[in-house]
């Protein structure tokens, strides 16, 4: 069996010190590996990232991550990320990873993602240069999760996200801002290549659970949806891949 | 004249004229802007001359600063905090997928 924890949206700041440790403390007992759907830190600042790995130090399992968009509030992403890799956390964008878990491989493809809404209610890369910039940004990102995914050779393949790419697991925030929180643009690259799972966070007010049009389970791993530190999923080792 | 007009506007800023949806958006663009919070993701609603701040925040300390910071934003309104700061339980949730 593959176990796979997960959490988003862990907002650790300097004032976090020794608050998400106590509550990983059987982590390594519950899961084979530990992925992180963005919002790591609240501010984008590296030391709210040195916080973060001092709390993740030791865990027993491997740990991968994409940013969130509070990772990028400060313009130092570069630094958070290098901090982050420092510390032995894989960190994703755009890019993929395969982790052995016993005799099986789990392939983990990442990216932050980005807004622009979903069918029927999506922005269009018209008009203003603005525009085309805020869309043609979750296109590029949406282009290299699916060639990540397309690479990943592995029995499970997971795409980790950190906006949504269904308009399902949104559900209790304003529906105002859904173009804010993703785009069905990811929801086709994950389509398009295949995955076993995907994983978002962003969405505080959302709820837990949706799929792709294409049939791919989505969950929305935000802590304060799954209440809990991280969530855990179990494969069946005698079920089918996508 | 163009600076009468529109000082008189914002003189409207923080009096009981003016209109919440704008109280509601000063407070919301605090909350992001001060480095003490920097929280996208929390509810504020007006009742009455009171602001209501609901929805969960990661530390004590940033439960503390949201007030402050709104208080700050819309002097002279009452600022009420329903915000939690509980944080997450340690066991987890299990699913199976195929």
């Amino acid at each position: 069996m593959i176990r796979v924890a997960a959490a988003g949206d862990l907002h650790v700041g300097v004032d976090s010190v020794g608050r998400l440790r106590p509550l990983l403390a059987d982590l390594a007992r519950d899961a084979d590996l530990f992925l992180l759907a963005g919002d790591l830190t609240q501010r984008g600042r590296p030391e709210e990232a040195k916080v973060l790995a001092a709390e993740l130090d030791g865990l027993g399992v491997p740990t991968v991550a994409v940013l969130g968009n509070h990772d990028y509030h400060s313009d130092e992403q570069a630094a958070v990320a290098k901090v982050l890799e420092d510390a032995g956390i894989t960190v994703l964008e755009g890019s993929a990873v395969v982790l052995r878990v016993g005799d099986r491989r789990v392939g983990v493809a990442g990216t932050k993602g980005f807004g622009g809404g979903f069918a029927g209610a999506s922005a269009s890369d018209f008009g203003e240069p603005e525009m085309k910039a805020f869309v043609g940004e979750t296109r590029k990102l949406a282009r290299r999760l699916e060639r990540a995914l397309a690479a990943l050779r592995a029995d499970r393949r997971i795409a980790l996200l950190h906006y949504s790419p269904v308009a399902e697991t949104l559900a209790g925030e304003p529906r105002e801002i859904y173009p804010f929180l993703g785009s069905y643009l990811l929801a086709e690259a994950v389509d398009r290549s295949g995955a076993d799972l995907v994983l978002h966070g962003h969405a505080h007010r959302g709820s837990p659970s949706g799929m792709t049009p294409g049939g791919v389970p989505v969950r929305n791993v935000a802590v304060p949806v799954i209440g809990c530190a991280y969530q855990v999923f179990h494969f069946d080792p005698d079920g089918a891949p996508a | 004249m163009i600076e009468e007009l529109l000082a008189k506007a914002h003189e409207q800023e923080g009096t009981d004229d003016e209109p919440d949806e704008y109280l509601i958006a000063r407070a919301q663009d605090a909350l992001v802007r001060d480095p003490r919070t920097a929280e996208l993701e929390l509810d504020i609603a007006v009742d009455g001359s009171v602001v209501v701040l609901s929805g969960a925040v990661a530390t004590p300390e940033r439960q503390a600063a949201v007030v402050e910071v709104v208080a700050k934003a819309v002097p002279g309104r009452e600022v009420r905090n329903l915000t939690s700061a509980d944080g997450p339980l340690a066991a987890p949730f299990v699913e199976t997928l195929p």
